[in-house]
């Protein structure tokens, strides 16, 4: 039997796609309601019930994920070269989520077609960057980055983290030149847990 | 009361900070590789309570200057060494163009200093990783400035189970407890401060900075040494041999140590080239191995343990010692139990 079991950091990639699917649970939550809104037993109101489940799961598991870094060590680099990811962001909602919205599962088999995507969309999200590329976050007042990462003011070649650049949720990008940043690692990238004053 | 004794002032550590956790083992050859431990805030206080007593007897205690092989007594003193005055370690850019090696602060320091200060660019080990790994030292690193200063420890801090710490005494009753994963222990034997290094433990620090052959910095000036006293007695040492002696003492740390005492262990001998040829003589080894026709003493690599023990008087009975005079007069009569070795 194949060793499916995922590595630490797949696993907080896996929890991150789930977490970027948020606006869809929720926006699928919503197109279910019946018309009338009047609660009776029906599959309508099983899959608002399933759906609006797993929008209030990834939100808070996203939540989770960013502020329980808040309580594990932090490390200091210095960042330069920084690039704003939202267009990412942007694309994704528009290539991803979007299309979700625009058929109405009518069977078992639509319903089976939208899981295989999902399992593929996840494999791909967690063996890539994709997993901070992530309308949540932006939800969350967060902002996804890319930018060089140095141990030292110098910013030496030597003192470089890696040889490309890294990705790092941020509050406000401006602030990771302003001087030393405590990042915490997420899923191959870095959350800010104490940014430079302006 | 040993010389250069002298109270120095530390810095102060800044405990409120975020400490990181290192451990390290040995890598290729002589070189250390070193990984973080992801912390939770919760260990904080227990990496503080290791490190704080720490500082406190350092800003306590007298300090000796560092000298290759001398020994220290724990809890009353330790050594110190400025950073700066480390050997430089020649080969790290190279590496670091050659193969994936983690950034660095500074390219040319020893590898746990390197290490200590840099190890915010470590990576940080999974838990299979914590559970299956050894490791040979573990540091706890504290911010200092832009770099960081770490209070190293050399143990593996993963234990594995023994029958002595599977249990706990608790409200007079053993209870079986989990096997922990780390086990840090209070035991610090090196501070790498900000400038200076602070030695509690010297065979831990020879061992931890073997990249840059730190018990080897005294074999030159040993060897220039040697050279002197020997041409004191005038039975110089060939330039042949003295490149011999240090390039035996150079991969060798026995070696280096014998060096390091035979300047003072020659000072004292009464040693003629007629009392070296009977020794070598009574122990069936041919003189010319190790003294020519001129008198000189002349070797290769290969003979360099055999001049050690010439010096050091393991060919000596009490009648041709080359040990000192008053050694040999001291001797009981007729008896051969005092040994002229030091």
């Amino acid at each position: 039997m194949p060793d499916v079991a995922l590595l630490p950091e797949e696993r907080k990639r896996a929890r991150l796609f789930l977490v970027s699917y948020f606006p869809l649970w929720a926006m699928v939550a919503l197109r279910s309601l019946p018309p009338h809104h009047v609660w009776h037993w029906s599959a309508r109101w099983l899959a608002v019930l399933v759906f609006a489940a797993l929008a209030a799961w990834s939100f808070i598991d996203g939540c989770r994920l960013i502020s329980g870094a808040g309580h594990t060590t932090e490390r200091t680099l210095y960042f330069s070269e920084v690039s704003n990811q939202g267009g990412n962001a942007a694309g994704y909602l528009a290539t991803y989520l979007l299309p979700f919205l625009g058929i109405v599962p009518a069977d078992i088999g639509d319903w089976l077609a939208y899981g295989v995507y999902l399992l593929v969309a996840l494999a791909v999200f967690v063996r890539s960057d994709l997993a901070l590329v992530n309308p949540t976050l932006y939800l969350m007042r967060r902002r996804v980055v890319s930018a060089r990462a140095y141990l030292g003011p110098e910013m030496a070649e030597q003192q470089q983290l890696s040889s490309l650049p890294v990705l790092v949720v941020v509050r406000d990008p401006a602030a990771l030149t302003r001087g030393p940043v405590g990042v915490v690692a997420l899923a191959g990238s870095f959350v800010t847990k104490h940014e430079p004053a302006g | 009361m040993p010389r250069n004794r002298q109270q120095l002032s530390w810095p102060a550590v800044n405990f409120q900070a975020e400490p990181r956790l290192l451990v390290g083992r040995r890598a290729a050859g002589t070189r250390l590789e070193g990984y973080r431990f992801e912390l939770h805030e919760d260990v904080f206080p227990a990496l503080v309570e290791i490190c704080r007593p720490l500082l406190t007897f350092l800003n306590s205690k007298p300090s000796r200057g560092y000298e290759p092989f001398t020994t220290v007594e724990r809890d009353e003193e330790y050594l110190a060494l400025a950073i700066d005055g480390l050997p430089k370690h020649p080969g790290r850019q190279n590496a670091r163009l050659e193969a994936d090696e983690p950034p660095t602060i500074e390219e040319d320091v020893a590898d746990l200093v390197s290490i200590v200060r840099g190890v915010d660019g470590r990576d940080a080990l999974d838990r299979q990783g914590i559970e299956t790994e050894r490791f040979t030292f573990s540091a706890i690193c504290w911010p200092h400035g832009d770099s960081f200063v770490g209070f190293v420890t050399k143990a593996n801090p993963v234990i594995t189970v023994t029958t002595g710490t599977r249990y706990f005494r608790y409200e007079e009753t053993l209870r079986r407890v989990e096997r922990p994963n780390v086990v840090l222990s209070n035991r610090v034997d090196l501070f790498v401060g900000a400038e200076t290094l602070a030695i509690l433990n010297p065979s831990a620090f020879r061992m931890l900075l073997a990249d840059v052959a730190i018990a080897m910095t005294r074999v030159p000036r040993d060897v220039a040494a040697v050279r002197r006293q020997l041409r004191s007695k005038r039975l110089p040492l060939s330039l042949q041999a003295a490149a011999a002696l240090q390039e035996a003492a150079a991969f060798r740390l026995s070696f280096a140590r014998r060096l390091n005492e035979l300047p003072a262990r020659i000072q004292e001998l009464d040693i003629t080239a007629e009392r070296v040829r009977k020794r070598m003589t009574a122990h069936d080894l041919d003189p010319s191995m190790l003294l020519d026709q001129n008198e000189v003493f002349s070797f290769g690599a290969e003979d360099v343990e055999h001049f050690l023990d010439l010096m050091e008087g393991r060919f000596s009975s009490r009648t041709t010692s080359l040990a000192p005079t008053a050694e040999r007069n001291a001797s009981p009569p007729g008896g051969n139990s005092r040994s002229p070795v030091p």
